[in-house]
């Protein structure tokens, strides 16, 4: 029998598959009749969309920003260690979340919640030279991923090995780091674990804050307020998220919390034409005791 | 005849179908693979992935990522996987609001493109990309965003 090639092109994926050619001349036939509907449809739809009607180039007011779109454009940990790091953040030995806390966490939800908790951490450890503790953090990073069905993701790259071979090489570690958000992050998209994405996110914040806020004591307490006041921003956009999820029941008292921190937030003054934001010692302090709380029930 | 013709169609609709399930698939592992080297030497921060459905019209769309002030910004868009260019145009707030325009590609290639930026306050960056017309039916593709950061 002659056999026919047909190629196609997918995302950058190709494919080969021969066909019989009386399958072609009905594919093409049947393909003319399911291009011809499929068109008149999209027609259709986008006549009741669009209330401008417009036959050449200019672009519809259709500017959407569906929530899917946020995913995966949440700073990682690491950034956010490093936003706060510079304001003279010294690392404060016993803040973090114990190592050792790991195994308590039973649930999905509280797995989720505290592996973003310990990718604070763990960013924390790191950037703050603490290699003793750094590979304990690594340690219960993994242990929650492989316990949330991402096993494959370390044992890919021995990601662990790779961490602990190299632990006296700062940049080493921070690429490590790195190479692992962007394969969770791809594992996370492949498998449309949108809400745990999430809730990973959630936690990695949390505690980003709780750090940060408890540290301002020991540091340039001015500058570190600046900087969280400036999570008023990240926090609008985590809610923006988080409203898809509201309705969820394992959600809805984290998204509350969520909403009064983020009301606290919502009072702060915004001054002069660069929009600066300006929070006294009463708005930090009550930013400073909300978070704390909001941490001590992800980590308990 | 006539069962084997109801035979071939059901085959071709089964068919069709598996190509349109197989192009809505945004594989974004190899995508992000390739565009990891261009991110180099900054560090990996997060990537925003969106499914791009060519419409009848010129259309804009708007994916949204979070910047934190006096942090240099590197964006690495992959685009070689459309089928048609997409038009990038980034903003540093609300382009509907007071948002201004940082960065617009206007080369009109599909390669990767790359820009570096340091925004001077902690928000939302919006990336506006302008969809054309489809030329043909049912067009799809992937649109990826590296974010990469300073060491």
């Amino acid at each position: 029998m002659k056999q026919k090639k047909c190629t196609m092109y997918a995302c950058g994926e190709r494919c080969t598959i021969f066909i019989n050619p009386v399958i072609i001349t009905m594919y093409i036939v049947l393909c003319t009749l399911y291009i011809t509907f499929s068109s008149c449809d999209s027609d259709n739809q986008d006549d009741t969309t669009t209330s401008v009607q417009d036959t050449s180039a200019t672009a519809s007011a259709d500017t959407t920003s569906p929530a899917h779109d946020f995913f995966y454009s949440l700073p990682s940990p690491l950034v956010m260690v490093k936003f706060f790091k510079k304001t003279g953040l010294k690392y404060m030995d016993g803040i973090t979340n114990s190592p050792d806390n790991v195994s308590k966490y039973s649930s999905v939800h509280s797995k989720t919640l505290n592996l973003g908790i310990y990718s604070t951490d763990l960013a924390y450890t790191i950037l703050n030279k603490q290699l003793q503790q750094a590979p304990k953090y690594m340690e219960a990073v993994k242990r929650l991923s492989d316990e949330l069905g991402m096993s494959s993701l370390f044992d890919s790259d021995n990601y662990l090995v790779r961490f602990k071979n190299n632990l006296n090489n700062e940049d080493s570690l921070i690429n490590v780091v790195c190479q692992l958000k962007s394969e969770i992050d791809i594992f996370m998209n492949d498998n449309e674990k949108e809400k745990q994405t999430l809730m990973i996110f959630i936690g990695a914040w949390v505690e980003n804050m709780y750090i940060a806020t408890q540290l301002t004591k020991e540091a340039n307490k001015e500058k570190v307020a600046m900087r969280v006041a400036e999570q008023k921003y990240i926090l609008n956009s985590l809610m923006n998220v988080s409203a898809n999820f509201q309705g969820d029941a394992e959600f809805k008292d984290l998204y509350h919390k969520l909403n009064e921190l983020k009301s606290l937030f919502d009072n702060l003054t915004v001054q002069g034409e660069e929009e600066k934001l300006v929070m006294d010692e009463l708005q930090l302090k009550a930013i400073t005791e909300k978070t704390r709380d909001l941490r001590k029930e992800i980590v308990e | 005849m006539k069962r084997k013709f109801i035979t071939l169609v059901f085959f071709v609709f089964y068919f069709l179908f598996f190509i349109e399930a197989f192009a809505q698939q945004c594989k974004v592992k190899p995508i992000v693979k390739t565009c990891m080297s261009s991110l180099a030497p900054y560090q990996y921060d997060a990537y925003a992935v969106k499914e791009i459905v060519y419409g009848p019209k010129i259309k804009k769309e708007v994916l949204e990522f979070a910047v934190y002030s006096g942090e240099e910004y590197k964006l690495v868009f992959g685009k070689t996987v459309l089928p048609q260019e997409v038009g990038i145009t980034i903003y540093d707030g609300n382009p509907k609001a007071k948002g201004k325009i940082i960065f617009m590609d206007e080369s009109g290639m599909k390669d990767n493109f790359v820009c570096n930026f340091l925004p001077t306050k902690t928000g939302t960056y919006f990336i506006e990309y302008e969809i054309p017309a489809a030329t043909a039916p049912n067009q799809k593709g992937c649109f990826v965003v590296l974010i990469g950061i300073k060491e």
